[in-house]
Parts: structure tokens; C-alpha cells; sequence
């Protein structure tokens, strides 16, 4: 057998290695790398889109998998950097009278009937109130919304420290309070 | 609104923001559709198939870097401003500058025509020993081309007399005179071919 041939087939090798690889990141996390994809973009088919150029990224640097420690952290990272990427892209939505209509909507509610107010106008009122956040606090925000994912791994995605995550979603709830208040009390 | 009423409604925004935060990405639609992970590997796998059939991506680097080369020294040897070279170099507009043309041009020279100044010797003709982007200065010329195109000049001596002499004469003088010319450079020139010379004394 000729080097040359040799050296194909360890290539081959590599190749096929790597692609399993990539299969078992794809079984295990790829649900996951859709919770962190949707917390950011809140649209279904924008977070699928997000998660098949996660995987593609994930592919193009197959060499770094080895070297990387927690690749659950890592994938989170990457879905985040393209479901940001992908938010930029999107055209901003008009807001102010679909507001309005949803608050009319939440005060005819009967109090106490918490289930009925937990419905899709006051996620949608919840969705327009936190996309009118800093960008640092909204994303601390919907990251913490996402099962399983916790405060260190938040910090390691967005490159700040734990306390600075709590910090962020401190602040973050307190805006959001306000803005609730402002527009239900008004 | 008072204290008791903002206390109610402080109390029914934190419930709210709770509960909200709670379903935030926990919808229906917050959960990928069934077959998530088959979709995203046979779109792996489609990328992939994509990837073999481009072949390396360096060599069509290389290829398209090759190609724009080549395309960019083609333009280069072919480039307009060598072309502009070669009729600035023409006797036409240096012989315009000496005033060759001496029955048209007896009047004051027109202003020199600047001509091309290269840095090239005389000598100098390959291409390669050139570099490639030297600068060609091109004046342009002020006075038209009077080899080619002469002007109208002011009459000499000569062409003043040959003018009166037409309009005085009758045209059947000229005619016999132009006759008689005629004859004599004939028979001068029959002299000359037969060896004799009329001009020759006839004792020798």
C-alpha cells in the first residue's frame, strides 16, 4: 500500500470519527440548542433555522472538539451567537398598539384567575417588554428562562461572571416590574 | 390611584411576572417539532455531499487567483496608454515641427508641437527591460497637423510673378510658349540620349 493511500484512509478515518461525533452533539443537545435558539428569536421556525447553523458551525470546526471541556456550554454559546446574529436581521415589529390591545385585554380578566392571565396576550405583552430591554439584561433575562440552564453557564455564554448574571437579572426584573406597572396602571 | 390600590397592583405584577416568566420558554412552541435531530443530520449530511462535489475549497482559491493574474497581466501588456505611445512617435508631427513642407510653409513656424517625452533610450527596445507602469507623459499638440493639412500661406516671389504673367498673357500666347518649351526640352533631351550634349562646344 502506497503512502499516499495510507494517508487516506487515515483520513478517512478522521472524517468519519469527527461526523460520529458531531451525530452523538446533534441526539444529545439538539433540543436543548433549541430552547437557547428560541429564548432569543421566540419564533419556531427562525430557533429550527438557527439550530441546523449551529450544527453547520459545529461542523466547520469539528477540529476543536476534542479540545472542548463542556460542549454543552460550547453548543449554547454558538446558538446564541447565531440566534443573535440571525435577531439583527429580523425587521422590528410595531409594538405600540398591539400593546395597548393586550393590556385591554389582561384588565378584563377576572382577579385571581391567574390561569387565565398566563395566557398568549401576557407572554406576548411579556415578549414585547423584555425585547425593550438593554440587550445585555434581555438576554440574561430569556437565557434564564431556559430549562436547565444554569447561572454558570449563562456567565460562560455571555462572558461575564455569576454575580454579574445575577446582577443583570436583578436589574432586568425590576424594569420589567416597572414597565408592567406603567402600562396596567395607566 | 391610592397607596392600597398600588400595593394590589404591585402585588398582581410580581404574580403576573412570576407566572409569565415561569411559561416564558416553556409554550408549545418553545419545543422543537418532532424529528428535530433527523432534520439537522440530513442537513449535515446534504452540506457535506455539497462540500465533496466543490472539491477542496483552497484549489478553487487558487484557481480564481491564477485566472485573475493572468487576466490582470494581459490588461497590463495590452493596456491603452502603450498604445498611445506609438503615434506621438510618427515622423507626421516631427516633420510638422521642422516645417518640411516648403512651398506651403514660408510664413513664421507655428508653436512647436510638445511630443512625447519617455524616459525610454533610444536603443531600448524590449518590453521587459521597461517597467511596467512608466509614466508617459502626452502633451497635447496646439497646431493642427500642417504636413497633412496645409494652411494658406502668403504667395513668395515667384508664385506673385508666375500670377501676373497668367493674368496679363492672352492663353494662346501661353499656349505657343508652352509649345515652344516643350519642343526645346525635347530635342535637349533626344541630345542627351544620343551622347551629345547641346551645351557642348561643337569644335571639341
Amino acid at each position: 500500500m502506497t503512502a499516499t493511500n495510507e494517508m487516506t484512509f487515515s483520513q478517512a478515518a478522521v472524517e468519519t470519527q469527527k461526523a460520529d461525533e458531531v451525530e452523538l452533539l446533534v441526539r444529545e443537545h439538539a433540543r436543548f440548542v433549541y430552547r437557547v435558539a428560541y429564548s432569543v428569536l421566540r419564533n419556531g421556525h427562525d430557533a429550527e433555522d438557527a439550530v441546523q447553523e449551529t450544527f453547520l458551525r459545529v461542523v466547520r470546526h469539528a477540529a476543536e472538539l476534542p479540545a472542548v471541556r463542556e460542549q454543552r456550554a460550547w453548543l449554547a454559546r454558538i446558538a446564541y451567537r447565531v440566534a443573535i446574529d440571525r435577531r439583527r436581521h429580523q425587521a422590528a415589529r410595531p409594538q405600540a398598539a398591539d400593546d395597548e390591545q393586550a393590556v385591554a385585554r389582561l384588565r378584563d380578566a377576572a382577579p385571581g384567575a391567574e390561569q387565565q392571565l398566563i395566557d398568549a396576550e401576557m407572554l406576548s405583552l411579556l415578549e414585547r417588554v423584555v425585547s425593550s430591554l438593554p440587550a445585555d439584561q434581555r438576554d440574561v433575562v430569556t437565557l434564564s428562562t431556559v430549562e436547565e440552564m444554569s447561572g454558570r453557564e449563562i456567565a460562560e455564554i455571555l462572558g461575564i461572571s455569576e454575580a454579574g448574571v445575577r446582577g443583570k437579572l436583578f436589574r432586568a426584573r425590576q424594569a420589567l416590574r416597572e414597565r408592567l406597572q406603567g402600562l396596567l396602571g395607566n | 390611584m391610592n397607596p392600597t390600590n398600588e400595593s394590589e397592583l404591585e402585588k398582581k405584577v410580581d404574580r403576573w411576572l412570576d407566572a409569565a416568566l415561569g411559561h416564558y420558554s416553556h409554550t408549545d412552541e418553545a419545543e422543537p417539532r418532532m424529528g428535530l435531530e433527523a432534520r439537522v443530520l440530513a442537513t449535515l449530511e446534504a452540506d457535506r455531499r455539497e462540500r465533496e462535489q466543490r472539491g477542496p475549497l483552497w484549489l478553487w482559491r487558487v484557481a480564481f487567483a491564477a485566472g485573475l493574474a493572468a487576466l490582470l497581466i494581459f490588461a497590463i501588456i495590452r493596456a491603452p496608454w502603450r498604445s498611445k505611445e506609438k503615434p506621438a512617435a510618427t515622423p507626421a508631427i516631427a516633420t510638422g515641427a521642422n516645417g518640411v513642407t516648403k512651398g506651403t510653409q514660408q510664413g513664421p513656424e507655428p508653436p512647436v508641437v510638445a511630443t512625447v517625452t519617455s524616459n525610454r533610450a533610444p536603443g531600448a527596445g524590449s518590453r521587459r527591460a521597461q517597467p511596467l507602469h512608466a509614466p508617459a507623459q502626452i502633451a497635447e499638440a496646439p497646431a493642427p497637423r500642417l504636413a497633412q493639412f496645409p494652411a494658406p500661406q502668403p504667395l513668395s516671389e515667384q508664385e506673385r510673378l508666375l500670377v501676373a504673367l497668367m493674368n496679363n498673357t492672352p492663353p494662346e500666347q501661353l499656349a505657343q510658349d508652352a509649345a515652344v518649351q516643350d519642343r526645346v526640352r525635347h530635342t535637349i533631351e533626344e541630345a542627351q540620349i544620343s551622347g551629345g550634349s547641346m551645351l557642348e562646344p561643337r569644335g571639341k
